[in-house]
């Protein structure tokens, strides 16, 4: 899979830019652990006035960060440059485009089917916070989503108990209100107290109470 | 274009793109190589059989060049242009031949600085007549008419050189024709080891002058152009009616206007004049010459 990223950066200039006269484009992307990360180095020469016989010299270094979703899987991934171009706004800025292609990306299948996830009422707290912190990270992973809801929820619900157990079932082909039901021994009251049911697809998750009881 | 399709096309692994003008850079760590999009011209074909082989190897040739880059010698910019003319010269030199004269392109030629001039005295005459009638002169304004003196000794000069130019044009039959560059600028030479003139696209055949025309509007004004005909006139000597021609057009002067901007209108008007400064002063030693022997 190819996927490609755009990216714009203006860059003020202290002095006026009559024209670039020439500009170049080096960079130091590589790979981390699932994110893309490295440098643009822009530089080149430029001229103040429109007539000067001389060029003045610039060179910039612009950070480049991209996360991608864990579900892809990049550690074969060829990270290059797809295009590039630039141009002058209002005489002293100098805008470059550049495109970034990251090549053969793998996608990984999603094994995740039923979860079993207990959760300590006494951690949620601290956990909450934890989250809050997070949720400023561009793209969060898919468990953590789902552990943020669930413990919203719980923390509603342990007024009364101080230990609650969720299943989460993700809804598959064939899946019918009627054998979810069933196969969790819940009561349809129960599950529409959690769930949104009126519009269901398939890999949608529905948070089901484990009744232990 | 797409630096990516460039890739595909030659298939180079890049470390770096630099972009110059209409023509991308490419470095791949240990070479460099220039890409520019095909222009069809056959210029090169015929200079190549001429035997000016001063311009870079081109090592692909489709949609876009693939052509060798010149590691270029720092040297300064007065000896540069030393060095371009040097070769421009040589150009010419080597590509020049003679074309029975084509007596309406003269013709237009002659009615078109003829007109020009008259045009010129004319729209002169106008604005000075606006700018006298106000109490207070704009900078600008002023800058103009502290010289517009300058400005009517130049069209008269001209006008009383274009009679003569198309005296003496109208009594030759053959006029010389050479390849010109067309686009001459110190950026389009390199030099090493050899010289090397790039970016050809706009190239054709004509009278060697405007070459000489365009290069004296874009240099003329930071470098001392007098060694510089010097030096073009040492492997390449004028023609009495080409260099009148030449003097005739540079000695023109331009049709500046007024805009909303008094600074740029200064900023112009005085590079225009001081090119005007500079045009006298490199004509004048050939007309002294001539009227101490007449």
């Amino acid at each position: 899979m190819k996927k490609i990223v755009p990216f714009k950066h203006e860059i003020p200039f202290k002095t006026k830019i009559s024209e670039i006269t020439s500009i170049s484009l080096e960079h130091t992307l590589h790979k981390e652990e699932g994110l893309v990360t490295g440098e643009f180095i822009i530089s080149g020469e430029y001229k103040i006035e429109d007539n000067s016989p001389t060029n003045d010299k610039f060179s910039y270094e612009l950070p480049f960060n991209i996360d991608l979703d864990s579900h892809y899987d990049i550690s074969n991934a060829i990270i290059d440059i797809n295009d590039f171009y630039y141009e002058i706004l209002n005489e002293d800025k100098l805008v470059v485009n550049i495109e970034v292609v990251i090549d053969k990306i793998v996608e990984k299948l999603i094994e995740v089917e039923k979860q079993v996830i207990t959760i300590d009422a006494n951690d949620i707290e601290s956990e909450t916070n934890n989250k809050m912190e997070d949720s400023n990270a561009p793209i969060v992973e898919e468990n953590r989503n789902i552990q943020e809801v669930v413990s919203n929820i719980v923390e509603i619900e342990n007024k009364d108990s101080l230990y609650v157990t969720y299943h989460i079932h993700i809804v598959r082909e064939g899946d019918t209100i009627n054998t979810i039901l069933e196969k969790y021994h819940i009561t349809n009251e129960t599950l529409c107290l959690y769930n949104d049911i009126t519009d269901l697809k398939i890999g949608d998750k529905l948070l089901i109470p484990a009744n232990e009881n | 274009m797409k630096i990516n399709k460039i890739k595909e096309i030659f298939d180079l692994p890049l470390k770096k793109v630099e972009i110059r003008g209409k023509s991308y850079i490419l470095d791949t760590g240990d070479k460099r190589f220039v890409v520019k999009k095909q222009i069809n011209n056959p210029i090169i074909d015929y200079l190549n059989s001429r035997g000016f082989k001063y311009y870079p190897n081109i090592i692909e040739d489709n949609e876009y060049k693939l052509i060798e880059y010149i590691e270029e010698v720092e040297t300064p910019n007065e000896q540069k242009l030393l060095d371009m003319i040097d070769l421009v010269s040589l150009l010419h030199a080597k590509t020049s031949f003679f074309k029975e004269i084509d007596n309406d392109k003269y013709k237009e030629i002659y009615e078109d600085i003829v007109n020009n001039i008259y045009y010129l005295t004319n729209y002169y005459d106008e604005l000075i007549k606006v700018i006298e009638t106000k109490i207070y002169m704009s900078p600008s304004e002023y800058l103009l008419i502290r010289n517009i003196s300058f400005f009517y000794e130049a069209l008269a000069f001209c006008k009383e050189q274009v009679e003569e130019w198309y005296e003496l044009i109208k009594t030759k039959e053959k006029v010389r024709q050479v390849v010109l560059h067309n686009n001459l600028n110190l950026d389009h030479f390199l030099k090493n080891t050899n010289s090397y003139l790039i970016s050809w696209d706009k190239s054709k055949i004509d009278i060697p002058i405007f070459d000489l025309y365009k290069l004296y509007r874009r240099c003329g004004r930071n470098y001392d152009f007098s060694e510089v005909l010097k030096r073009y006139e040492k492997n390449y000597p004028l023609l009495m009616e080409e260099r009148k021609l030449f003097f005739i057009l540079i000695a023109l002067p331009p049709k500046l206007e007024f805009t909303k901007s008094v600074y740029n209108d200064c900023v112009l008007f005085n590079r225009e004049i001081e090119l005007m400064f500079k045009t006298a002063k490199l004509l004048s030693p050939y007309y002294t010459k001539n009227t101490k022997t007449p």
